[in-house]
């Protein structure tokens, strides 16, 4: 069986690298972009399972990219991954979006993990339900 | 109406004297004694402008009286004129010693005596008046003084609480640009220790495989020495402790000026009971406190503050928290106790936590709500958890928050929240 992709988005190179080197033992395909542009277009080319998203992110604004997701790839399961400057803007991601995590920077790497593959999970299910 | 005690044992002169005086001055009223003895009663119970008195008298005479008038405060400004026959001269001068205003002598020529009396019933009255407005000054300067100590005391609140709402901005700032450098550190060290525990079991694992052979066990043994290898086994634990509590430690920093700057708050103002935020902080501290500390809530019904609720309830947690650690630092042996308690005073809602712990001296009083000012150890305390109660209070709410303590004793931190109706 192929494994699953793993989208992450950070315009950060530091916390990219970072995650890189935490996940390298896991069952999914990481996938690495730094801004939400790039971030589409792999989505548009690939079968994404789960993405981890910054909020703050510099070309598309965080809750623009999730909403676009949100609209056009609904299976897709997201999490952000945020240094929190603005919970308001959390909440209005949850109004907005179907965020199925919601994680603040620094990060706790066996949690973001679990989420990660409970997440999997999740789009094992979205997809099975539309089979 | 002016009022003239004369004082006379002759009653006839008595008689004289107040007819004079009645028939001549407009709107006076003279009130005659011939018993010395009743004088000091009568000065007592009546305010007069004047008073006349002889000096010869049998049992107590002018002169003793004099002397008991300027001993009493309440009436030694009272003008006194002195009667008196011409070979009095020696008494005379006494009174004038003693303060007496000025003499007539007997029998009364009537001009002068109407003379001498007017003029000092004017000259009381402007005394009097000089006296009373010089009282009102003193009085008015008093409450300049005072509204003077207030201005100063309000403007150092107020650019206490000013610079405080800056440094929350900067604050959230912070906290923010903190976070993700802090994000890939923190994930990063535990990276490299898990490389680093892999290297030393490849390490291991050549060695168990190599040992068999005598001359590369040597090899090890000197390689282990080239790399300090004892060094490594013997820190490298250490160091991964030491970086996680400092790696902890800005965490704690960070979420502290997350709390101060109150950058998360999504919650709106709404009118809140006090009772409900003293049962939240109750809960929340219950089990720290059991079997330490006994900690009462008193709070009067139906006190509402118009606030954010989790705002409200982390400052008075700070202040509790800050109570309790004052509290348990204590050698005493009495019970340790804090009481939290809410009451309406004025129009104000006044929220007092008192503990019977350490207490501060002046030095820390004064800077107990400056930001990172902590008599804690280095790392165990932020120094913002009463910065961000004062903001709160001051910033949010509009109020005052004051402490009073004493070393040994305890502490007191004032809230006083007005109310919004």
């Amino acid at each position: 069986m192929r494994k699953e992709i793993v989208l992450f988005i950070d315009d950060e190179k530091g916390i990219l690298k970072a995650l890189r080197r935490t996940i390298k033992d896991d069952d999914f395909t990481p996938i690495f972009v730094e801004n939400g542009k790039t971030a589409l277009e792999i989505i548009k080319y690939n079968n994404i399972s789960v993405i981890v998203a910054d909020i703050g992110l510099i070309d598309i604004d965080g809750v623009e990219l999730l909403t676009i997701i949100e609209k056009e790839y609904p299976k897709i399961v997201k999490i952000a991954l945020t240094g929190v400057d603005n919970i308001n803007e959390v909440y209005n991601i949850f109004e907005h979006v179907n965020l199925y995590k919601y994680v603040t920077k620094p990060w706790d790497t066996n949690e973001l993990i679990n989420y990660i593959n409970e997440g999997l999970l999740e789009s094992r299910r979205n997809n099975k339900q539309d089979n | 109406m002016d009022k003239i005690l004369v004082v006379d044992d002759s009653r006839m002169i008595l008689e004289v004297a107040k007819d004079m005086i009645e028939g001549s001055i407009l709107n006076t009223q003279v009130i005659i004694e011939h018993n010395p003895l009743k004088v000091k009663e009568i000065l007592l119970s009546t305010e007069f402008q004047l008073v006349i008195l002889d000096i010869v008298m049998p049992n107590i005479d002018g002169i003793e009286l004099l002397k008991w008038i300027k001993s009493q405060d309440s009436i030694k400004n009272t003008k006194v004129i002195m009667f008196t026959s011409l070979n009095d001269s020696q008494a005379l001068s006494h009174s004038f010693e003693i303060g007496a205003y000025d003499f007539i002598t007997k029998p009364l020529k009537k001009d002068e005596f109407l003379a001498r009396i007017k003029h000092a019933i004017i000259e009381s009255k402007q005394e009097k008046l000089i006296n009373r407005n010089y009282e009102e000054m003193l009085l008015k300067k008093k409450e300049l003084e005072l509204l003077n100590k207030k201005i100063r005391s309000t403007q150092a609140e107020l650019l206490q609480s000013e610079r405080l709402a800056s440094i929350g901005y900067l604050a959230a700032g912070i906290a923010h640009e903190i976070n993700n450098p802090l994000g890939f550190v923190k994930s990063n060290f535990i990276t490299l220790f898990e490389i680093i525990e892999d290297s030393l079991n490849l390490y291991d694992l050549c060695k168990l495989q190599y040992n068999l052979k005598e001359e590369d066990g040597c090899f090890f043994e000197k390689a282990e020495e080239t790399f300090n290898m004892e060094f490594i086994l013997e820190e490298k634990d250490e160091i991964k402790t030491d970086l996680d509590h400092g790696i902890r430690r800005i965490e704690k920093i960070i979420n502290a000026l997350r709390n101060f700057s109150q950058i998360d708050s999504i919650e709106k103002n709404e009118f809140v009971e006090i009772r409900e935020i003293f049962n939240n902080v109750e809960i929340l501290t219950k089990d720290k406190f059991i079997n330490k500390i006994s900690v009462s809530f008193i709070c009067e019904t139906d006190l509402e503050v118009y606030c954010k609720k989790g705002e409200l309830n982390i400052a008075l947690m700070s202040v509790l928290l800050n109570a309790s650690e004052a509290v348990m630092k204590t050698k005493n042996q009495h019970e340790k106790k804090i009481l939290v308690k809410a009451t309406n005073i004025n129009e104000k809602i006044v929220i007092t936590i008192s503990d019977n712990g350490i207490g501060m001296d002046d030095k820390i009083k004064k800077h107990v709500f400056d930001p990172f000012f902590t008599t804690k150890e280095i790392g165990e305390g932020t120094g913002l958890g009463l910065t961000t109660a004062y903001n709160c209070i001051t910033n949010n709410l509009k109020g005052t928050m004051k402490v009073e303590s004493e070393v040994g004793e305890g502490t007191s931190i004032i809230i006083e929240i007005p109310v919004r109706k």
